[in-house]
């Protein structure tokens, strides 16, 4: 596929603008993203091929482009423009020759003590602007660092300079990580990073930084553009979370059932280190929250033979969430896979050398992002590094021991056959529930929660970490985190509950559990623990709300039978109630504890 | 001549049979500076060439452009 360049995306820019010039300017909701753009230059072209790429990705793009040179007021105003569009996502863009002036020329007029204070001075400026985008701003703010110069007029004695010009911007992009590493509602894009990726001395086409101070090189602008949709896609949700991979020639070199165990390439020297490396890399990536799973045509013996006795084999049977190897057609596969892990297809990413292959997948299943690779092996780990389809904003402890969870749960499948009753099988895993109340450690879990669990989410509001937190405080709302544990492993912050005291009821505002936890008592459980605080509360009564959706019927039915009754109807929302005088009885085979 | 009308046309937005050497921003809307600067990056990507700053600011109209580019190697069939 041959790269589409600037001039490309303002092409279909235009189509698109056509295409969406029926929907009504003001209209709002999820299929949309704000984005406010600030930036000390001229950014033509941003606008244009960030709408072509939202499109894409499925929503449509509202941008705000401040005005030339004027985030500061944008910024620091409390009424400015930026501020009443309420941008989901605002990207401020400094340049470094406008943000030193002068200094950028001249670095070596001030001793090195003054170039230490002008960096303490321009970080406190920014600190400024970012303390007003916290107070008066919607969303996340994305920052950039700079671009650390090419060229120093003291040529081999750069190094040589006590707190040197290159050092100063060093400097100041290590204490632009360093203010920002804790905020939640703050990112720093690596900018200096991204332009090394790309080589700096291309970075900048001069006559057109001459001719109308276009700073970046316009060939540069689709690929910052993607590197802004990884925040963007994040914010929206739309990032992936499974890779599915073929095996042939994919995560070894040769066919194992031509080759044979001993021909197959896999090993320390090449050509077999090449695929060493890139299962090294999706190895890395489980450790961070991403599952795997196998998608291959071959004889189910041979490739777990491989699996799990090659000596050089870095992915083990453990390591992979599903595994389907078979000679079912690769398409169905992909939907048992997805069906299996209880995700759905716009979370999978999948790799396979077979062009034919990846071509069926694009046409059968177009939700499924199917990975472009290169003819040589030697570039299949460059493809995986450049997809931009794999960020979170943040990653839970629960992210990082996703991918052993799901091992867990093919275990507990197998020793459920085991059992005639479902009470014995229950009992038997020893499951143990803690209920603690939301802190600083488990808020972004339970935003991550609000945000993707669809099944048992009784009002399904999609709070934000911020939300989260202003509920607590302002309106007295008291949110509770729910574990799950059992013995054949911890789950982890599975679910959560939301209530406050209302008159003579404690009114749940929420109660979501993972589909991974259900059915297993643990629900029941919590309601137990709601009634024991409505009595403490001296409320006589449970009220839950419940706002149906497509996919929350599941709620409604276990509010159902475990004793509410229905009381009326407001209008989305239905209201069930439970009677806390006459107690509530826990399953008795969960041990439960309270923080 | 038929490979850079299809540049122009793209980034301009006009037909290609509309195009001749006296096309230029007096004649076509969508000429401005800015969508002139991303043509000369578009050109400079098809030619695998470079323009100078003064190419640039001398160029005028399409027959310009098709100047500029013989005088850069760059060969244009009619």
């Amino acid at each position: 596929m041959k790269k589409m360049s600037i001039a490309d995306y303002f092409l279909i820019d235009r189509k698109i603008g056509r295409k969406n010039s029926k929907i009504a300017p003001f209209a709002d909701g999820p299929g949309f993203v704000k984005i406010g753009i600030l930036g000390s230059f001229t950014l033509n072209g941003i606008k244009e091929t960030l709408n072509v790429k939202c499109d894409e990705a499925g929503f449509l793009l509202k941008p705000y482009i401040g005005k030339y040179n004027q985030y500061n007021q944008e910024l620091l105003d409390s009424s400015s423009g930026l501020y009443s569009f309420k941008p989901d996502l605002t990207i401020l863009f400094l340049d470094l020759r406008d943000f030193l002036g002068e200094h950028y020329h001249f670095p070596y007029r001030l001793t090195a003590q003054k170039r230490r204070s002008l960096v303490r001075e321009k970080m406190e400026r920014i600190l400024c602007l970012v303390r007003a985008f916290t107070k008066y701003g919607t969303g996340k703010l994305i920052l950039k660092n700079f671009s650390v110069p090419t060229h120093s007029t003291m040529g081999i004695l750069e190094s040589k300079q006590e707190f040197g010009f290159f050092e100063m911007v060093r400097s100041l992009n290590r204490s632009l990580e360093e203010k920002f590493r804790e905020n939640p509602r703050v990112y720093v894009f690596d900018y200096d990073n991204f332009l090394n990726r790309h080589g700096k001395l291309e970075a900048s086409d001069d006559k057109m930084l001459y001719l109308a101070d276009m700073k970046l090189n316009q060939n540069l602008i689709p690929p910052l553009c993607d590197e802004y949709m990884r925040y963007i896609k994040a914010i929206k949700g739309k990032t992936r979370k499974c890779i599915v991979l073929d095996l042939d020639n994919t995560l070894w070199g040769g066919i194992v059932g031509e080759d044979g165990f001993d021909g197959i390439k896999l090993g320390p020297t090449s050509p077999g280190n090449a695929f060493m490396e890139f299962q090294k890399y999706l190895l890395s990536l489980t450790e961070r929250g991403i599952i795997l799973a196998i998608n291959s045509s071959n004889n189910q013996q041979d490739a777990i033979k491989v699996i799990k006795e090659h000596p050089y084999m870095v992915l083990k049977e453990q390591h992979f969430a599903s595994i389907k190897i078979n000679w079912d057609n690769k398409p169905n596969n992909m939907i048992e896979i997805a069906k299996e892990l209880n995700v759905g297809l716009e979370s999978l990413v999948y790799i396979d050398d077979d062009k034919r292959n990846r071509q069926l997948m694009r046409e059968m299943l177009p939700r499924v992002l199917v990975l472009e690779l290169p003819e040589d092996p030697a570039l299949y780990l460059r493809a995986l590094k450049d997809c931009t389809d794999l960020d979170a904003l943040h990653i839970t402890e629960e992210d990082r021991k996703r991918g052993l969870m799901y091992v867990q749960e093919r275990e507990r499948k197998d020793v459920r056959l085991l059992f005639d009753d479902m009470a014995g099988f229950l009992a038997h895993l020893e499951i143990r529930v803690k209920i603690a109340k939301a802190d600083s450690f488990s808020i972004p879990r339970i935003s991550q929660l609000a945000q993707r669990t669809n099944q048992f989410n009784l009002t399904t509001r999609r709070y934000g970490e911020e939300t989260i937190r202003s509920i607590m405080q302002k309106d007295g709302y008291e949110v509770y985190s729910i574990s799950v544990e059992d013995k054949f492993g911890d789950s982890g912050i599975s679910g959560a509950v939301i209530f406050k005291k209302k008159g003579d009821s404690l009114f749940l505002d929420n109660f979501l559990m993972s589909c991974r936890v259900l059915g297993k008592g643990v629900e029941r459980t919590v309601i137990a623990f709601c009634v024991e605080k409505a009595r403490k509360a001296k409320t006589r009564y449970l009220i839950c709300e419940y706002i149906p959706t497509e996919k929350n019927a599941i709620a409604r039915d276990f509010l159902a039978d475990s004793g509410f009754v229905f009381i009326k109807k407001e209008n989305k929302s239905e209201f069930w109630r439970l009677d806390a005088k006459k107690g509530f009885k826990r399953p008795p085979f969960i041990k439960v504890g309270e923080k | 001549m038929k490979e850079l009308k299809k540049v122009l046309s793209k980034v301009l937005g006009i037909k290609s049979s509309k195009i001749n050497d006296q096309t230029s921003p007096n004649n076509v809307k969508k000429w401005d500076s800015f969508h002139g600067l991303l043509l000369f990056t578009e050109i400079e990507n098809n030619y695998n060439m470079k323009f100078t700053m003064d190419d640039i600011i001398l160029i005028r109209n399409v027959g310009d452009i098709k100047k500029t580019l013989q005088r850069h190697g760059v060969r244009i069939e009619d």
